[in-house]
């Protein structure tokens, strides 16, 4: 059994001790190979990703800021946006820039994430088997694509990943306000407490009014989270 | 008698594989459960937005505890951290703990404090107060001090959660360099539950040795020069990263770090805020907290956030080490004899049936046996029943199994937080994983092995001495 001269230093009685250590240094070498395979594809693409970022940047500003030359910097942008990782990183750009700023700025945003069709990209996240990429993808569709993505995230108010139920409730306010409040009142299950301060959150980002109409049909919810958040909505409404 | 004899070394030499054998067992099966805990993390929070619960008004607020003892070097740059932390609704409360040098009189200088009245929203047990300050100016408003009489870290905690009127209760030391967005991650949890309730959310914390620290601000992450602090930032790598994160996602955590967690203050109330009794109050609280929900059969949960949140000092030198360990020691030691009863009781779930059960036989009795195993071995060594070839292999197991999960805390981190990027600093952990099981580890098992001896022999019952350098004398700007 113990040819090996190696192998043969151990006692018989002992032989599958060896082979618990053999065990362990192989994936001893597999964790080293990994480190050092990580820390190489960091290395090589965080110059890659920064290079991509800093050209990307100064683009979307130029797109921002010189609507008249929006074409001539779109098919500069054509050409440095090719593959899947760049248009991922165009998307979070997009996002912020729409979720930070409303108006002109906003609509400039959107018109570059129709120009690049991310809308499909978005509504294909909300069918994938991973609940964050899910999330992401109601994320973008809120944010960027507005009412376009209403109809599939209303499916997935009540999903039963907690993340993905949460983000597409949020997300449903975010689309349509009061509405969607209004709209998800009869099906909506149990609020966390993130899911009430997000949504008032989204209410209060600018002035809503608030009719007599929904401000009744709120008030007599039979959820007890939306009952306490149209109290809470109350004194920032303007109620007819 | 030969024949007893060998017949006793072959029954311990079992006892010693059987128990070498089950802790790694558990240490592999924690690290592939850390391993899923951490991408199902990192999964959650890729597309976290903090902006609404920031802005808005009806974010619970927080209460940041930090007790104070002469701490006169780095007291105003902390404060100045603290009082720059990104949440809408948090006051600071530091509690000066009877500091003998000038700890106090340099807050009220530096943050024109003046005393107040005000009257404590519960009455948890402590030292008397013998005043309550708070800023003349708007831009420090939310910071209150109380000065009282000495009584240690648990007395000076019960104390900040008397004057505070917050829903929650963030306990730090006053020392850490805390992130900014900390306070809104570790609110998260407590928020987002739904069907149970977040009694207390852990953080994690980092060796601040050698970071550039600003205005009490970390401004770049470097690894540590000493030997001694390097070795404890791969301990907290390994510690935070794969054993917190995996007792986390089981729900099993037993302890929460009192440098930095969070917990719900009328909880802490209702079960008496901390325990005097014991030098390991964090660990204490979280266990009376469990054990309060188990016995009410509500549902609960503590939970755990893996971003580097907190920043602190470690020891750079030996004695201060070996005393911190001393002390951890017999705070699990009397945490676990304090809550005895819940050792394997199913009634206390995971907490009784796992948690205890791995702290009293891994945390607490290991060190132990390895230290009596030191003398076993000269023993036998001495009459000549050693068998080495057995010996030899033992010993590679225990050491190639060790540099394992160490390195693979590093590559956890390396696919994570990467907080170490920095050329160098991760071949210098993992050269230092190959050294820690021959040079750090005897020192931690002498470190518990002085608090187990402190704590039955010499019956101690005292915090001991903590020297801190502050930030600014350890090489950083």
């Amino acid at each position: 059994m113990f040819e090996h001269k190696f192998l043969s230093w151990a006692p018989a009685d002992d032989f599958w001790l060896l082979q618990i250590v053999l065990a362990i240094l192989a994936l001893i070498a597999m964790v080293l190979l990994a480190l050092a395979y990580f820390r190489i594809v960091h290395i090589v693409s965080d110059v890659k990703r920064k290079k991509f970022e800093s050209t990307l940047y100064s683009l979307l500003s130029k797109i921002l800021n010189h609507p008249e030359k929006k074409e001539k910097y779109l098919t500069r942008m054509d050409k440095l946006v090719r593959r899947r990782w760049q248009r991922e990183i165009l998307l979070d750009q997009l996002i912020n820039i729409c979720y930070s700023f409303k108006g002109v700025y906003a609509d400039r945003g959107r018109e570059v994430y129709d120009h690049y069709k991310l809308s499909n990209r978005s509504k294909r996240k909300l069918k994938s088997l991973r609940w964050n990429k899910v999330v992401e993808g109601i994320i973008e569709l809120s944010i960027i694509a507005e009412k376009g993505g209403r109809r599939e995230i209303f499916k997935l108010i009540n999903d039963p990943h907690p993340e993905v139920r949460i983000e597409a409730r949020i997300a449903i306010v975010e689309i349509d306000r009061i509405q969607g409040l209004i709209n998800m009142n009869g099906v909506l299950g149990k609020m966390s407490r993130w899911t009430y301060i997000s949504i008032f959150s989204v209410l209060q980002r600018s002035p809503f009014k608030l009719s007599s109409d929904e401000f009744a049909i709120l008030a007599k919810s039979k959820n007890l989270s939306m009952r306490k958040l149209v109290r809470e909505l109350e004194p920032y409404a303007v109620v007819d | 008698m030969e024949f007893s004899g060998q017949v006793l070394v072959e029954f311990v030499n079992a006892g010693i594989i059987i128990f070498a054998i089950s802790i790694m067992s558990a240490y592999f099966i924690l690290a592939v459960i850390s391993l899923y805990a951490m991408r199902s993390y990192l999964r959650k929070n890729s597309n976290e937005y903090f902006e609404d619960l920031l802005r808005s008004p009806l974010a619970p607020k927080v209460s940041i505890i930090a007790p104070a003892f002469n701490e006169q070097l780095s007291i105003v740059e902390n404060i100045r951290s603290l009082l720059s932390l990104h949440y809408n609704k948090y006051d600071i409360i530091i509690v000066n703990d009877g500091s003998k040098d000038n700890t106090l009189q340099l807050m009220i200088d530096a943050y024109d404090l003046e005393i107040i009245d005000q009257e404590p929203s519960s009455d948890l047990q402590h030292k008397p107060v013998k005043n309550v300050y708070r800023s003349k100016k708007k831009a420090y408003r939310k910071l209150v001090v109380i000065d009282k009489e000495n009584g240690g870290k648990a007395d000076a905690l019960n104390a900040g959660v008397t004057f505070s009127d917050a829903e929650l209760i963030a306990c730090v030391d006053v020392d850490c360099v805390i992130e900014d967005d900390a306070l809104l991650r570790m609110v998260k949890p407590y928020l987002s539950a739904s069907g149970h309730k977040v009694i207390a959310v852990g953080g994690v914390i980092r060796i601040a040795n050698n970071c550039e620290i600003k205005n009490g601000r970390l401004i770049k992450v470097r690894l540590a020069k000493n030997w001694l602090a390097t070795f404890q930032t791969l301990e907290y790598i390994r510690a935070f990263l794969l054993g917190r994160m995996a007792w986390a996602h089981l729900d099993g955590l037993l302890i929460i770090s009192g440098a930095f967690g969070m917990f719900d203050r009328k909880l802490v109330i209702k079960v008496g805020g901390y325990d005097h009794k014991t030098v390991g109050e964090d660990m204490e609280l979280v266990v009376r907290l469990r054990k309060y929900m188990a016995e009410r059969e509500a549902p609960y949960k503590v939970a755990y956030v893996p971003d580097p949140l907190c920043w602190t000092e470690a020891p750079e030198d030996l004695s201060t080490f070996i005393r911190q360990r001393n002390r951890w020691t017999r705070g699990t030691i009397e945490t676990l004899s304090f809550h005895k009863e819940i050792f394997l009781r199913p009634k206390f779930g995971l907490m009784g049936i796992l948690s205890y059960p791995f702290w009293f036989i891994f945390e607490w009795l290991a060190p132990l046996i390895e230290f009596f195993g030191i003398f076993y071995f000269i023993v036998i060594a001495s009459l000549g029943l050693v068998y080495w070839s057995h010996f030899f292999l033992l010993i590679l197991l225990v050491y190639v199994f060790a540099v394992l999960i160490s390195w693979f805390a590093l590559l956890l981190e390396e696919t994570t937080y990467r907080e170490y990027a920095q050329g160098g600093a991760l071949l210098k952990l993992m050269f230092f994983a190959l050294l820690e099981p021959l040079i750090y580890h005897p020192i931690t098992v002498w470190g518990a092995v002085k608090g187990n001896i402190d704590k039955f022999i010499l019956k101690k019952n005292s915090w001991g001495a903590q020297q801190r350098k502050g930030f600014s004398k350890t090489g950083k700007s």
